[in-house]
């Protein structure tokens, strides 16, 4: 299946973000005296697994989506004013889409503790940078959502 | 004695982690609704398919951080902090004379 433009590009600004928090982690590690090359081989590790489990993680996301190629579904009833909304049974591509998805984040965190694990076990690789590169995504799309605030502040 | 106390160590960093796994439950269940429900919106408005993707992609990677955290968390506390606390409790009774 093609990988769609919009999980490239998310895909591509987090490899970014993650590589520059990388960076950003060994310049710390070597301020504080701590570099070696277990660390460093630890946070190469780490930082592709994060890009590589992102990438995953949007591709599930886009197998998704295209679970709905075709399908057309009537437009939500608008409730009456006054009533509360009633929930609407999920279509059986909606349910594949999330039991796609569940299936995904297991099999991701799974994938996670096999890279912990291994990064434990092997000597040459530190497993706390290995890990601590786990969270960097999340830190990147933060100061994205904070950038873009400023943007759209300054237009 | 120093048996016990470490022996309460390792206890008390497997019921953390533990705990601590407990937080991958969550993302696990509320990204597949959040999915689902994209779905039902390409579904209705086909031609938002690509903003509905992108959106869904972002909300995603951060609701699964939280499970992530939890994870990590449980990891370290596995595979690192025994170690990590019990050289600080042996140091700590060294610097005490009692050991």
């Amino acid at each position: 299946m093609k990988v769609q433009s919009a999980v490239k590009k998310e895909t591509a600004k987090i490899a970014v973000g993650v590589g520059l928090m990388a960076v950003l982690m060994l310049a710390v590690y070597l301020i504080i005296g701590q570099f070696r090359l277990s660390v460093l081989l630890g946070t190469l590790l780490g930082a592709a697994f994060a890009i590589g489990n992102f990438f995953l993680m949007a591709y599930s996301v886009q197998q998704a989506a295209e679970k709905m190629n075709g399908v057309q579904l009537p437009p939500e009833e608008e409730p009456e004013e006054g009533a509360e909304p009633q929930k609407t049974e999920l279509s059986p591509q909606a349910k594949a889409g999330r039991r796609l998805m569940q299936l995904s984040y297991t099999g991701r965190l799974f994938l996670l503790v096999v890279m912990a694990g291994a990064a434990y076990l092997i000597p040459g690789i530190d497993p706390v940078p290995a890990l601590l590169c786990q969270l960097f995504p999340r830190i990147t799309i933060f100061i994205e959502g904070i950038l873009l605030k400023k943007e759209n502040q300054a237009q | 004695m120093i048996e016990l106390a470490i022996g309460i160590i390792l206890a008390g960093c497997a019921i953390g982690a533990g705990l601590a796994l407990i937080a991958g439950i969550g993302p696990g269940i509320g990204e597949g609704n959040a999915v689902a429900r994209a779905c039902e919106a390409i579904g209705r408005q086909p031609e938002s398919k690509g903003a509905v993707t992108s959106t869904m992609i972002m909300g995603c990677a951060i609701a699964e951080t939280t499970g992530l955290y939890g994870l990590v968390i449980g990891i370290l506390l596995i595979f690192v902090a025994p170690n990590l606390f019990i050289n600080a409790f042996k140091t700590a009774l060294e610097s005490m004379g009692k050991l």
